[in-house]
């Protein structure tokens, strides 16, 4: 999503015709789940979207790191974010209290069929796969008629 | 879970957050307690919301909606959460909802 969503930002978000969620797949074992707590830490200060960019930005750090250093590597991440509370990101790394939520939600999306990553749902359309802005936009057009 | 539940849970979780915190075991009963439908069918589901736990079992009695946004791309746009506590971007009341299933990688 990340190479069309400025636009997708930019055409629809912005304006209020649409509203982005994003939902965790959890498909790569530790890093997956890393990386989705550490989304939750920067979230829950305001901060989920620019901890979203860097994540995306950052994918070939975090495939070469794992463990102790995966989880250093996120702490790295956070303290980029101005006004941060580095230690309330700390303890969600270090305590994990988002976890069992991911893996439920994960498990939940999993009976709907979202067993691979990128999925959009846009009104009732499902996407699969990376998609160009021209495929989004037309998926949007067409819920934004219904 | 209602919403009546949530929303005294989440009364609940932030004054003993204001006291002091609250232990895991409390988070997990707590449910997301910002953000507001997407109009969509996100087909709430984890018992516990990802963000609400944390925010319970990290101490924080952080806002869950907020319009601090640290990234160019997201500058000056409402951020919020879905009922079961997934982060979104955009106006609550847009048409239509956009969910992006993906991880970082």
């Amino acid at each position: 999503m990340l190479t069309v969503e400025p636009e997708v930002i930019e055409r629809y978000v912005r304006p209020g015709r649409v509203r982005l969620v994003f939902r965790d797949v959890l498909n790569h074992g530790e890093r997956s789940e890393r990386t989705s707590e550490a989304a939750v830490g920067a979230g829950l200060q305001g901060q989920f979207w620019a901890m979203h960019e860097i994540l995306f930005a950052e994918q070939q750090a975090v495939w070469g790191a794992s463990g102790d250093g995966l989880v250093a590597l996120l702490r790295d991440f956070a303290a980029r974010l101005p006004g941060l509370d580095q230690a309330v990101f700390a303890r969600v790394m270090r305590e994990r209290p988002a976890l069992a939520a991911l893996k439920a939600a994960d498990a939940e999306q999993r009976k709907r069929g979202i067993t691979s990553q990128p999925i959009f749902e846009i009104g009732g359309q499902r996407l699969a796969g990376v998609q160009s802005f021209d495929a989004m936009q037309r998926a949007i057009e067409t819920a934004l008629k219904a | 879970m209602t919403a009546s539940i949530e929303r005294i849970l989440t009364r609940r979780a932030l004054l003993r957050l204001a006291t002091g915190g609250l232990g895991l075991a409390g988070a997990a009963r707590l449910v997301a307690c910002g953000g507001v439908t997407t109009g969509t069918a996100t087909a709430p589901s984890a018992a516990t919301s990802p963000a609400a736990a944390a925010q319970s079992g990290a101490g924080s009695a952080a806002s869950t909606a907020t319009t601090d946004v640290a990234a160019p791309p997201y500058q000056g746009i409402a951020q919020g959460r879905t009922p079961d506590g997934f982060f979104t971007l955009g106006d609550a009341a847009a048409p239509v909802a956009l969910i992006d299933y993906s991880d970082f990688l």
